[in-house]
C-alpha cells in the first residue's frame, strides 16, 4: 500500500471504523427520516390512488397545530410518559435497594425473574394484560371481588384506561430502573457507607445523602430511556385499546398510524411523526442538559 | 441475633416475594391457561384446576404454523444480532480508544437514532425494500432489525471498552501490535461480558419487533410478534391459543436471560455509571 | 452554558438544518423521477411450456409450476382452505396442488395489518401478492384506484365460466361491482348478520310466564328493537346461581356505529340513499342519519348501555368480545356476522354448544337488512392473473362451494344454499332467509372509514352520558360535513 493511504488509514482508523455503521443507519434511519419530511409537505391519501400528491407547502404543520385532535394526543402522550417514567423510577429505586439487601434469599432467581418483563414482546405484554384485566373473565378482578371491589372497568372506562397503560408499562419496565439500581449500588465503594454507619447516622439519611447522590448519573440515563420509548409506544396500546375509549389512550405513535392507514392521510401522520421526533430530541436535549452531572 | 433485625430480614424477603411474584404472574397465568381446555379459558369464576391438556398447542404449533414462525423468529433475531454486532464493535472501538473531532457528538447522534417514531420508518422503507427485491426475504427483516439494534449495541459496547484500561492498549502498542489487531486479539476477549449482554439485548430487541416485521414479511418469513397478533381475529378469537403463543415467545428468551443475566445486569449499568 | 448543552443544542440544530437542507434537495429529485416514470403494464402471464406432438404413447408434461400467493384475514373460513376434514381430506389447497401442480399460499393476516399492508403492496404495484382480500365497506378505498383486474374480462380470456349470477347476486352486484365491471367476488366469510339465542331460556316455561305477565306478550325471539330492549332487561337477572346477561353491547372504536346502522337500517332509515350502496347520506352527501329513527335507534342503545342490561365490557365491547362473551355460556342473545356462529356448537370452544336457536335480525316492515362481505379480487400487477382466475373459479365453483359450506364455510352460490345437506344445517337455513330480505350495502365511500370512527366515539359520548343523544347526532353531522367538505363532496 502507497504510503500516504497507509498514514490516511492509520490516521483516520477511527472515523473509519464507525463509517460503515453510520452508512447503514443514513440509509436505514436516515432516508426513511427526509422521506418522512418531504411527505409532510405534499398531500397523499393512501385510499385515493387516483389522485396524485400535490404539493402543499408547510399546509399540514399549520393544521396540526390548531388541530384539538392531535393537542389531544400531545396531552395524553406527555401524560402517559409522565407518569410512567416517574412511576418507573420511583419504583424501580425502592425495588432496586430491596433486591442489593444482602438478606434477600434466592437473588440470583429472583433477578432472573425480574428481567422477564422488560424482555418479553411489548404486543404480548398487550393481550396477556388484556385478557388478565378483562372485566367479566379476568382473573384480576375475580381476585378484587373477592375483597369486595367489583368489576372494576380497567381500559374499558375513559378514566381508567390510560392509568391502566401507565400500569402495564410500569410491570413492564420498573425492573429495567431497577436493576440498574442495583447493579450500580453493587459497584459502589463501601467506605462511605460504613462511615456513616460509625457515625451513627440513620438509613434514611445515609440513603438521602449517600445513595441518592450515588445513583444519580444512573438514574439520570434510565430516565432518559425511559422517556424516548414512552413518548414512541405504540404496540402495548395498539393491540389493548388502539387509542380509545374515545380518545382516552391516543398516543402521538397511535394517532399517526391511524390517520395514515386507515384514514389515508399519509401526508399528515407524516407531519404528525415529524413533531413527534422533534418532541423527542427537544425533551432530551433539555434532560440531557439538566441531568447530566457537572464535572 | 436481635428480633428486630430477625423482623427486618423477614420484611425483606417477604416484600422481595411479592415483588417477584407481581412481575412473574401474568407470564405463568398465561402459561397454565395454555394448558387448559380453551373452553376454560375465559370462564368465570377462573378455573384454577383443570385436567391439562395440549390442545392449544397442538393447533397453534401444526395448524396454524406456530412451529414455523418460531424458526422464523430465531432465524432474524440471530441473523441481526451477528450483523449489529459486526458492525456496531468496529464503531464503539473507534469511538472509545480514538480521538477525533466530533466524538462525542457522534457519539450522542448514534444514540439518537433510538428516537425515532416507528412509523417514520415503514412506508419509505417499504418502497426501497421492494425496489431492491429484498421485501419480504430473511435478508430484509435482518437489516431492518439491524438497523433498530446498532445504537444500543454501539451505546453498551463503547462503556465496555473505555473499562479497558489505556495502558493494556498502550502496552500492546509499544510491544508492536497494531491498532485493529490490538481490538481482535486482546480487547473483544476483555470485553466478553460486554459482548454477551449486548448479543442478549440485540437478540430480544429482534425478537420483539413487531411494527417493522408485520408490513416486510410474508407467509414464510412471518416472525411470532406478527403471528400472535394475528390470532386475535377480527370476530372469533381462541384465547387459548394466543395464550400458548405468548408462553410461546416467552420460553426462549427465558432460557436466554437464565444463562446470561449476570452480563445483562452487568451491560445495563455500563451504559448507566459511564454515559 | 455548559459544554454538554452547547453540544447538544449544536447537534440538534445541525440536524433540523441537515434535514431541512436535504429534503428538499430529496423533494426535486423525487418530483423530477415521478414524472418521468413509466406507467405500469399489466404483467404477462408466463407462457406455458408446449411440446410437439408426440405418439400416443408418451404423455405430454404437467404445464410449468405456478406457485400463487394470496392476502386474506385470519377469519375462520380463510384456515378452511387448508384443513384436513373427511370431506376434504388433505385439505384442497393440496388438492389442487395435487390435480394442476398451482400450488397456493395463503397470508392470513389480523385485520389492521391487513388494510395497511394491502394498500402499502398495492400502492407500490408490487407483483408479490396475486390476489387480496378487501371489507366491502372498505372498498371505496380500493375499487376506484383500478388495482384489481376485472373478473369478465379474465373469465373470457381464460375461457373458463364462473357464472357469476349464480352467487349470491346481491353481494357481487353491491359489493364488488365498479362502473360496471366486477372487481370482487364474495368469500365466503360472511356476508349477513342473524341472531343466535339461547333455546333452553327461551322455552323455559317458568320464564315465558315471568316474561308474558311483565310485557304483555309472549316471550319469543325478538321482531322488533323494542323487544330486544324487553329481552335485554329480562335477561340480566341471576338464573341457578349464575349471573346472565340479556345481550353484547358493540361499543368499541368504530364497531359501536355497527350496532347503531342495524338498527337503523331495520327501523326503517337510510332511505334516499344516492344508490343503494350510500345509506349514509344522499344524493347531494347530506348526512341522513339525524332524524326521528336516528334518534330513535340511539336511544335505545344508550338505555341498554345505561341500564346495564348487557355483558360487562364498557365501551370496549367489539365484536371478538361478543363472540367470546356467547361462548362463555352466560349471555342470553347475540347478532353477529355469519362468520363466527360454525364454533357456536362445538363442545370444545363453546358452552353454548347444542342449546342454539337462530333469528333474523328485527326488521320494520319498511326497513332493510345491511349486507356486506370480505370481498376476494385479483391483482392487476401479480404475475399470474389468469392461473389466480383458473384456481379461485375452482374454488368458488358449485361442487368446492358446496364442500366448503358442509365444513363450515357460508355458501355463496344459491344452488349450494339451496342443496338439502347444507340446509340441514339451521345456521345456513338462517342465512337463506337473511339473503332474501331487502338489503343495503355498506357504504363505498373512501371517507367512510374516517366518518364511522368520529360518529362511533359520538355514540360512546352518548352512551356515557357526556352528550344527549340529539347533540351527539348533531355533532357526528357536524362532523361528517367537514370531512366530506375536505374530500371535495360538499
Amino acid at each position: 500500500m502507497p504510503p500516504f493511504l497507509r498514514r490516511f488509514f492509520s490516521d483516520k482508523l477511527g472515523p473509519l471504523l464507525t463509517a460503515p455503521s453510520w452508512a447503514m443507519l443514513m440509509a436505514i434511519s436516515i432516508y426513511p427520516l427526509i422521506y418522512c419530511v418531504y411527505l409532510s409537505f405534499n398531500d397523499w391519501n393512501l385510499l385515493k390512488a387516483y389522485i396524485p400528491p400535490v404539493f402543499a407547502g408547510v399546509e399540514n404543520y399549520l393544521h396540526l397545530v390548531q388541530d384539538p385532535l392531535f393537542l389531544n394526543t400531545v396531552q395524553v402522550s406527555l401524560t402517559f410518559s409522565g407518569l410512567a417514567v416517574s412511576i418507573e423510577i420511583g419504583l424501580g429505586i425502592a425495588v432496586g435497594v430491596l433486591f442489593s439487601s444482602e438478606h434477600v434469599k434466592f437473588g440470583k432467581v429472583l433477578r432472573t425473574v425480574l428481567l422477564l418483563p422488560m424482555v418479553v414482546t411489548p404486543v404480548i405484554i398487550g393481550l396477556t394484560w388484556k385478557t388478565l384485566l378483562n372485566q367479566k373473565w379476568g382473573i384480576v378482578n375475580y381476585f378484587l371481588s373477592q375483597v369486595g371491589i367489583e368489576g372494576v372497568e380497567w381500559y374499558t372506562s375513559p378514566f381508567l384506561a390510560l392509568p391502566t397503560m401507565v400500569l402495564i408499562d410500569v410491570w413492564q419496565w420498573t425492573p429495567f430502573v431497577a436493576l440498574v439500581v442495583f447493579a450500580t449500588l453493587l459497584s459502589m465503594p463501601r467506605e462511605p457507607f460504613e462511615a456513616a454507619a460509625i457515625d451513627g447516622a440513620s438509613r434514611l439519611r445515609i440513603f438521602r445523602h449517600i445513595t441518592l447522590p450515588m445513583l444519580r448519573g444512573s438514574i439520570a440515563l434510565a430516565v432518559l430511556i425511559r422517556l424516548i420509548d414512552t413518548l414512541r409506544e405504540f404496540d402495548k396500546i395498539y393491540v389493548l385499546t388502539r387509542g380509545g375509549p374515545g380518545r382516552a389512550t391516543d398516543v402521538m405513535s397511535i394517532f399517526a398510524y391511524r390517520t395514515a392507514f386507515y384514514h389515508g392521510y399519509v401526508s399528515y401522520a407524516a407531519a404528525t411523526s415529524i413533531v413527534l421526533f422533534i418532541i423527542v430530541i427537544a425533551l432530551c436535549t433539555v434532560l440531557l442538559g439538566r441531568l447530566t452531572p457537572k464535572q | 441475633m436481635n428480633p428486630k433485625r430477625r423482623i427486618e430480614i423477614l420484611f425483606v424477603n417477604l416484600a422481595a416475594l411479592l415483588v417477584t411474584v407481581w412481575f412473574i404472574f401474568p407470564i405463568v397465568w398465561e402459561f397454565l391457561s395454555s394448558v387448559k381446555p380453551p373452553i376454560e379459558v375465559t370462564a368465570n369464576p377462573p378455573v384454577f384446576f383443570f385436567p391439562p391438556t395440549l390442545e392449544s398447542w397442538n393447533t397453534l404449533l401444526f395448524e396454524k404454523g406456530g412451529a414455523l414462525y418460531l424458526v422464523n423468529s430465531v432465524i432474524v433475531a440471530l441473523g441481526s444480532t451477528a450483523l449489529s454486532l459486526a458492525l456496531g464493535a468496529p464503531t464503539a472501538y473507534g469511538l472509545s480508544r480514538f480521538t477525533f473531532r466530533g466524538r462525542e457528538s457522534l457519539a450522542m447522534d448514534f444514540l439518537s437514532f433510538r428516537m425515532f417514531p416507528p412509523i417514520v420508518i415503514v412506508i419509505p422503507l417499504f418502497i426501497v425494500f421492494q425496489a431492491l427485491a429484498i421485501k419480504n426475504t430473511y435478508f430484509g427483516l435482518i437489516l431492518g432489525h439491524t438497523a433498530f439494534n446498532i445504537p444500543f449495541t454501539i451505546w453498551l459496547l463503547r462503556g465496555f471498552f473505555m473499562e479497558v484500561p489505556l495502558e493494556i492498549e498502550q502496552a500492546s502498542l509499544v510491544d508492536g501490535c497494531s491498532r485493529m489487531g490490538f481490538f481482535w486479539r486482546m480487547l473483544l476477549p476483555m470485553s466478553a461480558p460486554g459482548l454477551a449482554a449486548s448479543i442478549v439485548f440485540s437478540f430480544i430487541l429482534s425478537w420483539n419487533e413487531f411494527m417493522f416485521a408485520s408490513v416486510m414479511s410474508s407467509q414464510e418469513t412471518r416472525t411470532l410478534p406478527v403471528f400472535s397478533a394475528s390470532l386475535l381475529e377480527h370476530y372469533v378469537a381462541d384465547w387459548g391459543q394466543f395464550a400458548a403463543a405468548c408462553t410461546l415467545s416467552v420460553i426462549p428468551v427465558f432460557i436466554l436471560v437464565l444463562f446470561t443475566q449476570r452480563y445483562m445486569i452487568k451491560g445495563l449499568t455500563y451504559g448507566a455509571i459511564k454515559g | 452554558m455548559s459544554e454538554t448543552e452547547k453540544m447538544s443544542r449544536r447537534r440538534f440544530t445541525k440536524y433540523v438544518g441537515g434535514a431541512i437542507a436535504v429534503a428538499a434537495v430529496a423533494a426535486a429529485g423525487y418530483g423530477a423521477y415521478e414524472m418521468t416514470k413509466p406507467q405500469p403494464t399489466a404483467t404477462v402471464t408466463p407462457t406455458q411450456i408446449v411440446t410437439t406432438t408426440q405418439p400416443a404413447t408418451t404423455v405430454a408434461p404437467p404445464p410449468a409450476a405456478v406457485s400463487l400467493r394470496g392476502m386474506t384475514t385470519s377469519d375462520p373460513n380463510f384456515y378452511l382452505w387448508d384443513k384436513d376434514t373427511p370431506i376434504t381430506p388433505g385439505g384442497l389447497l393440496n388438492e389442487y396442488a395435487k390435480k394442476t401442480g398451482t400450488t397456493v399460499a395463503l397470508e392470513r393476516l389480523d385485520w389492521g395489518t391487513l388494510y395497511e399492508k394491502s394498500r402499502l403492496e398495492l400502492q407500490s404495484q408490487s407483483p408479490t401478492y396475486d390476489y387480496m382480500c378487501y371489507d366491502a365497506y372498505v372498498r371505496g378505498s380500493y375499487l376506484p384506484n383500478n388495482w384489481f383486474m376485472s373478473w369478465e374480462e379474465l373469465e373470457s380470456k381464460t375461457g373458463l365460466p364462473m357464472d357469476f349470477a349464480g352467487m349470491t347476486q346481491k353481494i357481487v352486484r353491491d359489493c364488488g361491482t365498479y362502473e360496471g365491471k366486477i372487481m370482487g367476488v364474495p368469500s365466503g366469510s360472511f356476508f349477513s348478520p342473524y341472531f343466535i339465542y339461547r333455546r333452553s331460556l327461551f322455552e323455559d316455561p317458568k320464564l315465558k310466564d315471568e316474561f308474558e305477565k311483565k310485557f304483555r306478550h309472549p316471550l319469543s325471539p325478538p321482531n322488533s328493537w323494542q323487544e330486544v330492549t324487553e329481552l335485554s332487561e329480562f335477561f340480566t337477572r341471576e338464573i341457578s346461581g349464575k349471573q346472565w346477561y340479556g345481550i353484547s353491547l358493540l361499543m368499541a372504536p368504530d364497531s359501536s356505529s355497527d350496532e347503531f346502522y342495524f338498527r337503523w337500517l331495520n327501523m326503517g332509515g337510510g332511505k334516499g340513499g344516492r344508490h343503494a350502496s350510500m345509506y349514509i347520506t344522499d344524493e347531494n352527501y347530506e348526512p341522513l342519519i339525524n332524524n326521528d329513527i336516528g334518534v330513535e335507534a340511539l336511544k335505545n342503545i344508550v338505555e341498554i348501555f345505561q341500564n346495564k342490561w348487557c355483558a360487562p365490557g364498557g365501551t370496549e365491547v367489539a365484536w371478538v368480545d361478543i363472540t367470546s362473551n356467547y361462548f362463555a355460556g352466560d349471555v342470553a342473545m347475540g347478532y353477529m356476522w355469519s362468520c363466527a356462529w360454525p364454533g357456536v356448537d362445538d363442545q370444545a370452544v363453546s358452552k353454548a354448544a347444542g342449546d342454539n336457536g337462530f333469528h333474523t335480525l328485527p326488521l320494520a316492515p319498511d326497513g332493510v337488512n345491511c349486507h356486506s362481505s370480505l370481498m376476494m379480487a385479483i391483482n392487476r400487477f401479480g404475475r399470474h392473473p389468469e392461473e389466480t382466475y383458473k384456481f379461485l373459479q375452482w374454488l368458488l365453483s358449485p361442487e368446492q362451494d358446496k364442500r366448503m359450506a358442509l365444513i363450515g364455510n357460508n355458501p355463496i352460490r344459491t344452488s349450494t344454499f339451496q342443496d338439502p345437506e347444507v340446509q340441514a344445517n339451521p345456521m345456513n337455513a338462517n342465512l337463506w332467509k337473511m339473503a332474501q330480505l331487502p338489503s343495503v350495502p355498506q357504504p363505498d365511500l373512501p371517507e367512510f372509514g374516517e366518518m364511522n370512527y368520529e360518529f362511533s366515539l359520538e355514540i360512546q359520548n352518548a352512551a356515557l352520558g357526556k352528550k344527549k343523544v340529539e347533540q351527539a347526532l348533531d355533532d357526528t353531522e357536524a362532523k361528517w360535513r367537514e370531512i366530506l367538505k375536505k374530500a371535495g363532496r360538499l
